[in-house]
């Protein structure tokens, strides 16, 4: 991969016969939005983070009151998404669920994405012991299976408030990413301008954040947008074990559980947050995609 | 009548920023036991022209024109027809030796495949015919090595199992798609002396790419040299070395270090290839050529005979060239 | 060879020692188990009732004596009782069959898909089939397990039971199944002659009466040979079950045994089978673009091998490779990662031993579960790279 550089301009001769040269991130930005389903994505996406967390100050029904006159109804005119056995509103638990799923989501994405670069970054560039060290560490995290440890530790703190849950995902899953930078700092640091740069006087930290670092920003970013996606199907996990967010509060996943237990009852109360989580995964997985695709320079594909 | 006769060659790649137009109206021909040598910088076209004749360009390939072989046209064969051709009539070399033996099976499974691909053979037989042509590309001790893979060899000598690889089954037309490019300097002149040497005992016809003038000059006895996807010049080595009649060869010669040049600057051609999406007409050299006239700029010079024998060049200027010195024209070296 | 496994084995031992003391420390952490905590909370709660309760759970010493104790009783192969006061060991180990039978089916049925598809979306890459593959796959990814669970139950067995005691097709689906046949065949032969010079016309409609014609035929066979047929008679009650590995109390023969496992396997599997067969077909994918681009592949193709060898001989064959290792991870971390499904269905298996070790807060079983867990995860990881050298001359484990 090259580096983020300016535009080069072609001189003056040559340039009646070329198409303007682009910047590597003008070509990225270019090649992104033209990839259709992760453009889609983002659109969809975009207008439904703004919707679940907008929409509630004007919806009539928050997500703790109840309709004391609507005893598990299925959806209506007045209650789109239905209500429980309790008359809460559906369309309103799916849009606080939504929220917090989200909220869960873009927390763990960055714990993990700052402890995985950071650890990583330090492994692959200070190499010998650190890096024996920290990957050892890395290796014991990974024979642990993830799903049960974030199990385990979360039934330790069963009064914790909702945010303990990406907290203990950000402790536990930076393996992978942590593994994918060093070994890339490993193999950069060794690279002719990394020496270049040295040679000049380039102290450490410059090296690491000017010269680096620029380099692993597409992995870095395609692994953050799935560990979002990642986090939810966790979450979701979590509460099915009853570990998840904890009444009155709710998130998709908790929705689901609760609608499965309902499911030949009241279908509605599983349908629409199911909806709701497979249309946030199934955008953050295209944009993972596409973001990847942007960024692999084996990408400019022939089109067929 | 020619051995491969290609005649008005078009080759466009579909791609996201636009049609890359590769191969522009590129023709010539190929005798039984001629080498011809095709030149020219890296994205000339040189090793797109010899895949459409292979048939080995991807599917979404546009290809126009012909390829003519013993008579028969091999554009838009079906792929059954074609896989029948190639590795029979055509056999080919590649740049990379590193890469292009698969690694998990050994050299004599890769062998005796290409063998038994167009003859009806058991494969024991095509195992003693992959030792024989180990020991044809000097490969010593075939016998043993038959059973090696490919990890197991150096560079030139998975280059020479490569060419060996290609004589398979005694094709008449060899591609040697840049076969030294790869390789160490002492390894590049053993490989090109085991093809001349099988050149010699065979009497195949040879298509030599290369982006090295020495190794055409040593070897070639027809040249064509490329430049941005159009042939700009063909001509007998001896022609083409000592009164080019193209710019751009000139340019080329002139910056090659070597007895020809001993005495003279080297010079150097100032600027970049054009790039071949939406090409305007003109000459594509106009841009870097010192003998531009405005002519250039608008039409395309057609490649067409100049003075004596069999020597053709795409210039406007072409008559004139004789009689200027070109390569003075060019930019001196700048060495610090 | 010998020695190289001996050497991955012995510099697992301080990992999987490492391994126990981490989750000895999570372990210790989740607080007292449920059952202490009942008793605890009922009016006048004995002392001398709890202190058997927790030297039954092993948590009536200080921490580090406990884990010196731990260990040592799991390594001479007493891991302990449960709450229930069963073994844990044997238990464990019968949970465990219940599972790998699960997972076996499960992984090869979504492998031989996975590699499938995998392989027909590179060599036709960007075709219809390719694009409906990689969104199918997007979205199994998409789909947590409890929603796919929840989905398959509705319209796996709730709403196909009642069918399959009448089969009948209606009308309307019949016209909805030759019209997918006929747009089916039409694509399917417009797209095999996407980028030949000649796109004969006569071809493609041939593929679209040929996909009307494999519809036609599978609605005359149903109609004929299944329409108002035995079943109609014979399964009185519902055929796909949703709970359970059997039927409790299931008496029969061998082939009896087998349908009733089978039957019971379908909902679970397919749920695992969907999951793996996302991750499969995209990993297959990638990877069989990647060597049919490469060099060696253009050589074999120029050596003049008909195209289909190519695919295969050249094309899969180096495929497969880092597949099989990444199949064999995978394996080794699904024994953890069934739980859900697992549970969802009902199955007595390691999901449901874990789940019920998780709500009786038992630190015995737990760690029992974390360790075997643990070990398998060593252990394949261990038998992938044995495999990949196998796989690959140029790899040598010395």
């Amino acid at each position: 991969m090259t580096e983020l550089a300016d535009p080069i301009v072609p001189d003056a001769d040559s340039r009646e016969f070329t198409v303007a040269a682009r910047s590597q991130g003008r070509t990225i930005l270019r090649r992104f939005l033209r990839h259709r389903p992760a453009m889609i994505s983002t659109v969809v996406l975009i207008l439904l983070t703004l919707f679940v967390f907008i929409y509630p100050y004007f919806w009539e029904w928050p997500f703790t009151v109840r309709d004391k006159t609507a005893l598990s109804k299925a959806p209506s005119r007045i209650h789109p998404f239905g209500t429980d056995d309790l008359g809460k509103d559906g369309l309103g638990r799916v849009m606080r669920g939504t929220q917090r799923s989200l909220e869960i989501a873009a927390i763990s994405a960055i714990l993990i994405t700052t402890i995985g670069v950071t650890l990583g970054a330090i492994a692959g560039y200070m190499r010998g012991v650190v890096d024996a060290i920290i990957m050892r560490f890395t290796d014991l995290i990974l024979t642990l299976p993830l799903l049960v440890v974030v199990a385990v530790v979360s039934v330790g703190y069963p009064k914790a408030p909702w945010y303990i849950i990406p907290v203990i995902l950000g402790i536990f899953g930076w393996t992978g990413l942590a593994r994918v930078v060093r070994a890339e700092f490993l193999s950069l640091r060794e690279k002719e301008y990394v020496e270049a740069a040295r040679a000049v006087g380039a102290v450490d930290r410059r090296i690491i954040f000017r010269h680096i670092l620029p380099n692993l920003a597409g992995p870095i970013i395609v692994s953050a947008t799935l560990a979002i996606a990642g986090a939810i199907l966790v979450e979701t996990f979590l509460s099915f074990l009853g570990l998840g967010v904890r009444p009155p509060d709710v998130s998709l996943g908790f929705l689901i559980q609760d609608g499965l237990s309902a499911f030949k009852v009241r279908p509605w109360l599983f349908w629409f947050p199911a909806a709701a989580i497979v249309i946030v995964c199934l955008c953050v997985n295209f944009i993972g995609d596409g973001l990847r695709d942007a960024f692999d320079p084996k990408q400019n594909r022939i089109k067929a | 009548m020619a051995l491969l006769e290609v005649k008005n060659l078009n080759v466009r790649f579909p791609t996201e920023d636009g049609t890359v137009h590769a191969v522009r109206d590129v023709s010539f021909s190929v005798d039984h036991g001629e080498v011809l040598g095709i030149v020219g910088e890296s994205g000339s076209g040189k090793s797109v022209t010899a895949m459409a004749v292979m048939g080995l360009l991807p599917r979404s390939t546009q290809i126009d024109g012909s390829v003519l072989y013993n008579g028969s046209e091999l554009i838009g064969l079906s792929q059954k027809r074609q896989t029948s051709f190639r590795g029979k009539e055509i056999g080919m070399i590649f740049q990379d030796p590193m890469t292009s033996l698969n690694p998990v099976y050994s050299i004599g499974w890769q062998l005796a495949e290409a063998v038994q691909a167009h003859s009806n053979v058991n494969k024991k037989h095509a195992l003693r015919r992959a030792t024989e042509l180990l020991d044809l590309v000097g490969i010593p001790q075939a016998g043993t090595r038959v059973n090696s893979y490919p990890h197991e060899f150096s560079g030139g000598m998975r280059q020479r199992v490569m060419i060996a690889m290609a004589m398979a089954n005694n094709p008449n037309v060899l591609i040697a798609d840049e076969p030294t490019t790869a390789l160490d300097v002492t390894v590049q002149a053993q490989i090109m002396e085991t093809l001349i040497e099988v050149q010699e005992r065979t009497n195949i016809a040879i298509i030599l790419i290369t982006h090295a003038l020495g190794v055409v000059a040593g070897t070639a006895d027809r040249v064509m040299v490329m430049y941005a996807g159009a042939a700009v010049e063909i001509a007998d080595v001896d022609d083409m070395f000592y009164r080019p009649r193209m710019p751009y060869t000139i340019g080329l010669l002139g910056a090659i270090p070597g007895s020809a040049s001993r005495g003279h600057p080297l010079r150097q051609i100032k600027g970049t290839t054009p790039s071949l999406i939406n090409m305007r007409p003109g000459c594509p050299f106009s841009s870097r050529c010192p003998l531009v006239i405005d002519r250039c700029r608008h039409e395309t010079p057609k490649l067409l005979p100049v003075g004596h024998s069999n020597q053709l060049s795409a210039c406007h200027r072409s008559s004139e060239i004789e009689s200027l010195d070109v390569r003075a024209m060019f930019a001196p070296e700048v060495t610090a | 060879m010998f020695r190289f496994i001996l050497r991955r084995l012995l510099v697992s031992i301080p990992l999987l020692f490492a391994a126990s003391v981490m989750t000895f420390v999570l372990v210790t952490n989740i607080g007292t188990p449920k059952k202490i905590e009942d008793a605890l909370a009922k009016p006048n709660p004995s002392q001398q009732q709890i202190d058997s309760l927790r030297r039954q759970f092993g948590i009536d010493k200080p921490p580090v004596e406990r884990y010196v104790d731990w260990s040592t009783n799991f390594l001479t192969g007493d891991w302990g009782k449960n709450a229930t006061g069963a073994e844990i060991r044997p238990l464990l180990w019968e949970r465990a069959q219940v599972t790998i039978r699960l997972l076996i089916a499960a992984t090869i049925l979504s492998v031989v898909l996975g590699v499938l598809v995998g392989i027909i979306g590179a060599v036709r890459q960007y075709t219809a089939f390719d694009y409906t593959m990689t969104f199918l796959a997007f979205l199994f990814f998409s789909i947590p397990t409890a929603v796919l669970a929840g989905f398959l139950k509705e319209f796996g067995a709730i709403k196909t039971n009642p069918w399959l005691r009448h089969p009948s097709i209606s009308g309307r689906l019949q016209i909805v199944l030759l019209i997918a046949g006929l747009v089916c065949g039409f694509l399917v032969m417009r797209n095999r002659y996407k980028f030949e010079r000649e796109r004969p016309l006569s071809k493609v409609l041939l593929g679209a009466a040929a996909g009307l014609g494999i519809a036609l035929a599978a609605i005359v066979v149903f109609r004929i040979g299944w329409d108002g047929n035995v079943y109609r008679k014979r399964n009185s009650k519902n055929l796909i079950p949703t709970v359970g590995q059997t039927t409790p109390g299931f008496k029969g023969g061998f082939v009896a045994r087998m349908q009733d496992y089978f039957w019971h396997m379908l909902l679970p599997s397919i749920s695992l089978i969907l999951v793996g067969f996302a991750g499969y077909s995209r990993f297959m994918r990638a990877s069989m673009l990647d060597v049919m681009s490469s060099d060696y592949v253009r050589t074999a193709r120029a050596k003049g091998i008909s195209e289909r060898r190519v695919t295969v001989r050249h094309g899969v064959r180096n495929a497969l490779t880092p597949l099989v290792t990444i199949v064999a991870i995978d394996f080794g971390a699904l024994l953890s990662g069934a739980i859900i499904t697992e549970t969802i269905y009902g199955w007595a298996g390691m999901g449901s031993f874990f789940s019920n070790a998780l709500t009786e807060k038992d630190p015995r079983s737990l760690l029992a579960f974390v360790m075997v867990t643990a070990i398998s995860f060593v252990g394949f990881n261990l038998l992938a790279d044995i495999i990949y050298a196998r796989l690959d001359p140029r790899i040598r484990l010395d």
